[in-house]
């Protein structure tokens, strides 16, 4: 548990909020700033560059394409001395396109240091104190937060459930193979066995949760949250940026 | 005793033209009492449990708990305060992140301040045995620990009567015994126990025993009594205790052995007697023991 996994949840989703705006229309300077304090956040909240390296290798690939969408549509200075065609290798596009991906990649890590500090229920827990004043709109924030916390309850099961009627399925017969190939049929059959599980899993989890009381509205939880004078502080600081930030541009 | 559920008249139906899943149930189960349910598969067990909280409405007839009416939306929550129930699948009954936020999902819906639901939740998780376990993810738990939960999310709510829907389906019998052993402690605390259970070893802890069989109650009566019954219980596809029967073998050959014998001590004690007073019926002169 470091500083920043402390920090209450609120502050952790509202500063990664105010660091998104700001990123998003960063000059390279302010990049480089913003780079630093990001970086020096993940060093604080010893996040081990391996997990952070897990999290954002999904999107190497897309944030290649973006790259070369970027370096080959600006027009500019071309690059390299080849010949000329639809596509040209610009000088601005390269450095654009570099500030671009740069840019994304930061808003990725700030992500990932939320989820990485923040416990899924503080998340959503955290969440659903942000999104009361919808209440005045008819909408229950403790719904909407317990909502969030049974579909990340579920993941797990269905990952399971998603595994045994797959083994139950070759053991009657059905290939891998086909299971693999996309048989149009084997799909069909497993996607009617998952779906007719999970609603016999949300029948009987509705029947639990108001056995257990369960009705909709209001609820109290186990943890509650509390800013500490540190987290008024990072508002406070993260505000401003916010502000100069809007001043500047 | 004090009555906490009174049932009366209640017929049950699914679906409207489908003959009645239950039929005419009339019961009282009164403050502590340790009620076993045995019955058939698909006798009607499971849905004569959820109507004990309202979960299922009677179509005729009433269920009051602590003299609510089940019918009445407004008294559901605290019907279900009074009657925690644990389901027959405990995968699907797990609502929180945590084995404590799980346990703190129903004093929470209850609305209790946080420190409330803290005390509750160590005095439940510590009652069960799971204290350890507090910040782990529910799914990473064994079968019998997930029962074991299941009982402390139910325990944390301090309700009168706990409904176990058959635990012993998902648990092995080391799990058994630790739900078993826990169950006993919980009688001892006056807290209501109705058990549903296929496992006529269950009964030796029980007060009283319902047996159901086709949507109707067909015996309320001690676990002695029943057990005296073997031919029946076996047309239930019930196996009655492997002691139970041995008796009520011999008997059939013509013994007379008290058929109220449950430990393995009182039996040992029974032949004994028998194979004592045998041998002295052999040995009408025994002032010659041939032995001396
Ligand atoms: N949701 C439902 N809709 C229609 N019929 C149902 C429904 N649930 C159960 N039944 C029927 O009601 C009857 C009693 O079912 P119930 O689940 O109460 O049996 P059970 O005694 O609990 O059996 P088991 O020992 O297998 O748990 C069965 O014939 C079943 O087919
Ligand atoms: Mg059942």
């Amino acid at each position: 548990m470091t500083v920043v996994h402390r920090r209450d949840p609120r502050v952790k989703i509202i500063a990664t909020i105010i660091l998104s705006i700001i990123t998003l229309q960063a000059t390279p300077v302010e990049l480089i700033c913003l780079s630093l304090f990001v970086a020096a956040c993940s060093l604080w909240a010893r996040i081990h560059p391996r997990v952070m390296l897990q999290a954002l290798r999904p999107a190497f690939p897309l944030f290649l394409c973006l790259f070369l969408v970027y370096a080959l549509t600006t027009p500019g200075r071309p690059l390299l001395p080849l010949p000329d065609r639809l596509w040209r290798l610009s000088y601005e596009g390269v450095y654009f396109g570099c500030g671009q991906i740069w840019k994304f990649f930061l808003l990725l890590i700030t992500a990932c240091i939320l989820t990485a500090t923040t416990t899924q229920s503080d998340l959503a827990l955290g969440l659903k104190k942000l999104l009361q004043p919808l209440q005045v709109f008819g909408l229950s924030s403790d719904d909407l937060a317990l909502m969030l916390i049974l579909a990340l309850r579920f993941i797990p099961t269905l990952r399971e459930e998603m595994n045994r009627i797959k083994e139950a399925q070759l053991a009657r017969g059905a290939s891998f193979q086909v299971l693999r190939r996309g048989g149009i049929q084997a799909i069909a059959q497993f996607a009617q066995s998952l779906s007719c599980s999970v609603f016999q899993r949300c029948d009987d989890l509705v029947a639990a949760m108001e056995a257990r009381g369960y009705q909709p509205g209001y609820r109290t939880y186990l943890h509650e949250l509390a800013f500490t004078p540190l987290d008024y502080w990072i508002l406070a600081v993260l505000l401003l940026a916010l502000i100069a930030a809007f001043a500047v541009h | 005793m004090k009555e906490i559920i009174r049932v009366q008249n209640l017929t049950f139906t699914y679906d409207a033209g489908q003959p009645p899943v239950l039929k005419d149930i009339n019961l009282v189960i009164r403050a502590g009492e340790y009620l076993a349910v045995l019955g058939p598969n698909g006798c009607g067990k499971t849905t004569l449990m959820r109507h004990f909280n309202g979960l299922l409405q009677p179509s005729l007839g009433d269920v009051l708990v602590n003299n609510l009416s089940t019918r009445m939306p407004k008294n559901l929550r605290a019907i279900r305060c009074h009657v925690g129930m644990v389901f027959q699948n405990t995968d699907n009954q797990i609502v929180g992140m945590s084995v404590e936020e799980d346990v703190a999902f129903g004093p929470g819906n209850l609305g209790l301040p946080p420190a409330e639901i803290r005390l509750r939740v160590d005095q439940a998780l510590e009652q069960v045995g799971l204290s350890a376990f507090k910040t782990r993810p529910p799914h990473t738990l064994s079968g019998g620990q997930k029962q074991l939960l299941a009982l402390a999310g139910i325990l944390a709510m301090d309700p009168q009567v706990i409904v176990l829907d058959d635990p012993a389906a998902s648990l092995d019998s080391v799990g058994h015994q630790l739900v078993l052993r826990l169950l006993n402690t919980l009688k001892n605390q006056e807290i209501g126990i109705i058990h549903v259970t296929h496992n006529l070893d269950d009964l030796a802890v029980a007060d009283r025993v319902l047996v159901m069989e086709q949507g109707a109650l067909t015996a309320d009566s001690s676990p002695a009594e029943i057990l005296t019954r073997v031919d029946w219980l076996k047309s239930l596809g019930l196996n009655p205790p492997k002691l139970v029967e041995l008796i009520w073998q011999l008997n059939q050959k013509g013994e007379n052995i008290h058929t109220n014998i449950f430990s393995v001590d009182d039996a040992a004690a029974e032949i004994y007697r028998l194979l004592h007073a045998a041998r002295k019926q052999s040995q009408p002169t025994s002032a010659g023991d041939p032995w001396l």
